[in-house]
């Protein structure tokens, strides 16, 4: 599908044309060009705001979908359990074995009262609930239960606990409550293979914070799809940052965009030097001292490119060479539905976007940042929570400067909310190109729940 | 004192010498304004300001360098480490749309 020509903007380079000028030969998936249209209609404001929707989702979403649960890294040696909670629901998952293959979920419920079987992570031997003492092993056979001549209608065999299907990609444990659910490598379609130069399970994950946000998890999320809202919420980026010259790609459940950097914007006015641009992406004030100076000739593309490459060769070594510009400079971002943001190239960043519990108005934005790393796997980063009150800044020790742009974007989110409460309008606006991955989830949202269902 | 123009307005935003905002910025007229982080006006003449600058003025702070400089793509991630990194430690951070 094909955008009409008069929907294109004047916008200089486009994406693919900047890619032309690479210093390196782009990796193929760069070259797929794959714009979607999806009609210009409104979204149903409904959709954010009303219980209906979220009760919808619960029984047609998350109970169906593919979901990240964890990272596998969290659960490294046999014992380690970890509790996945969407909505009103939670789910056990268990290493019961060593390798790939040895994770298992479950039901959070224990099979006799129905008490979650852990509250928290943690490493055990057995899965024991501490209500009375019902006991499986890690991989779910029943082993004990307390006075057992009281249960004569208990037959062991019978009283494994249920599986949830369960699958990895990337690093990321990936479950599915629906035992009918199309395999994971089919829902992932295309998003293996625009990985496949950066491969994330051999990251670990160097910061993790998750934020309570008091708007519903979809508004939330939307404000991270798109390279548009980048000339108002975060105008500081303009010099070195071609927010409109970025491409926006749907492949099946996957979307992605790509945004250039170290070129300025086609909306400021006036043409910055490649050193404006370079302190732009640097965040260099005008009375600074200088971090990176862009030689005679050079271009503020291929500094952020050196720098990036060097910081990469002690994790990467010679193979940082191979990388081309775009891989090292450029914002790439994907979404996988329902509400999974691995970045590509080697951007590091993760977000993940869930209701906060069974609350529809607040979410919980969480944001992994995945490194890679040479020798031993480093331990995971421990997760920092922080409330709604609480800024992104107070979490700039370990997400630095990219606390302070979720800052910039976090003004913006309650704001939204209260504003959809209070809006003489039934639908949401969007634009037709640059948007077009929020109008593509809601096209998938509506497969998945049906209109009659969410309004 | 850590003076960026703001790319769309000309005006510039600045970490105040006197602390006093802490934001300062000053239109393309000369005229001046003193802001706090969300770009409330505590003072001076300047009436029309952009909050999402005076949200990034405060968030890097008053002197260059730091955690709240260091970039998720140029640093190197070993714990403890500190700013001062020979490497660039500053801030990258492509937009985070
Ligand atoms: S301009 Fe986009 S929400 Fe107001
Ligand atoms: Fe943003």
């Amino acid at each position: 599908m094909t955008l009409p020509e008069q929907l294109r903007p004047p916008r200089g380079l486009t994406y693919q044309e900047l890619l032309d000028a690479d210093s390196h030969t782009v990796p193929e998936t760069y070259r797929w060009n794959v714009p979607a249209d999806l009609g210009l209609a409104d979204i149903p404001i409904s959709r954010y705001l009303s219980r209906e929707a979220h009760e919808a989702e619960k029984e047609r979403l998350w109970s169906r979908v593919w979901q990240i649960a964890c990272r596998e890294e969290q659960l490294p040696e046999v014992g380690d359990t970890f509790v996945y909670d969407i909505a009103d629901r939670s789910f056990l998952i268990v290493r019961h074995a060593p390798g790939p293959d040895g994770l298992r979920a479950y039901p959070n419920a224990c099979l006799h009262r129905g008490r979650a079987l852990r509250d928290a992570p943690g490493r055990v031997a057995e899965l024991q609930c501490s209500f009375h003492g019902f006991c499986w092993s890690l991989s779910g056979e029943l082993e004990r239960v307390p006075s057992s001549w009281d249960f004569p209608h208990v037959e062991p065999e019978k009283f494994s606990l249920p599986r949830v299907q369960l699958d990895t990609w990337g690093g990321f444990v990936f479950l599915n409550p629906d035992p009918n659910a199309e395999s994971l490598a089919a829902y992932l379609g295309v998003l293996p293979e625009l990985f496949t130069r950066w491969p994330l399970d051999q990251r670990y994950t160097r910061a993790h914070v998750t934020k309570v946000i008091n708007a519903n998890w979809k508004l939330v999320q939307e404000a991270f799809m798109e390279s548009y809202h980048v000339v108002t919420t975060h105008p500081q980026l303009l010099p070195g940052f071609g927010d409109a010259n970025s491409q926006y790609d749907i492949f099946g459940n996957v979307s992605r965009t790509i945004s250039p950097r170290g070129v300025a914007s086609p909306l400021i006015g006036w043409r910055p030097t490649e050193q404006q641009a370079l302190d732009s992406a640097l965040d260099v004030r005008e009375d600074d001292p200088p971090v990176l100076v862009v030689p005679e000739g050079g271009t503020a593309r291929q500094m952020l490119a050196e720098a990036a490459r060097s910081a990469l060769r002690p994790a990467l070594g010679d193979a940082v060479e191979e990388l081309c510009d775009a891989e090292l400079v450029d914002s790439y971002f994907v979404n996988v539905f329902p509400n999974a943001h691995p970045w590509g190239a080697f951007n590091q960043i993760f977000y993940r976007f869930r209701p906060n519990g069974d609350d529809h108005r607040s979410a919980l934005m969480e944001v992994q940042l995945l490194a890679p790393f040479a020798g031993e796997r480093p331990p995971p980063a421990p997760e920092i929570r922080l409330g709604p009150d609480e800024p992104w800044r107070d979490a700039v020790e370990v997400l630095g400067s990219l606390a302070r742009v979720f800052d910039q974007d976090e003004f913006n989110l309650e704001a939204v909310q209260r504003g959809l409460q209070s809006t003489a309008r039934t639908g949401v606006l969007l634009s037709a190109y640059q948007e077009s991955r929020i109008r593509h989830f809601h096209h998938l949202y509506e497969q998945w729940v049906p209109a009659g269902e969410s309004r | 004192m850590r003076r960026l123009t703001h790319p769309l307005t000309g005006a510039t935003y600045e970490w105040a010498e006197d602390g006093v905002g802490p934001v300062k910025v000053t239109d393309r007229q000369g005229v001046v304004g003193r802001f706090d982080r969300d770009g409330v006006r505590v003072a001076g003449e300047l009436v029309p300001v952009d909050p999402e600058m005076c949200r990034w003025i405060v968030s890097g702070g008053p002197v260059a360098g730091g955690a709240a400089a260091r970039s998720r793509r140029f640093a190197a991630p070993a714990a403890g480490e500190s700013a001062g990194d020979p490497v660039p430690q500053t801030a990258s951070h492509g937009a985070q749309p």
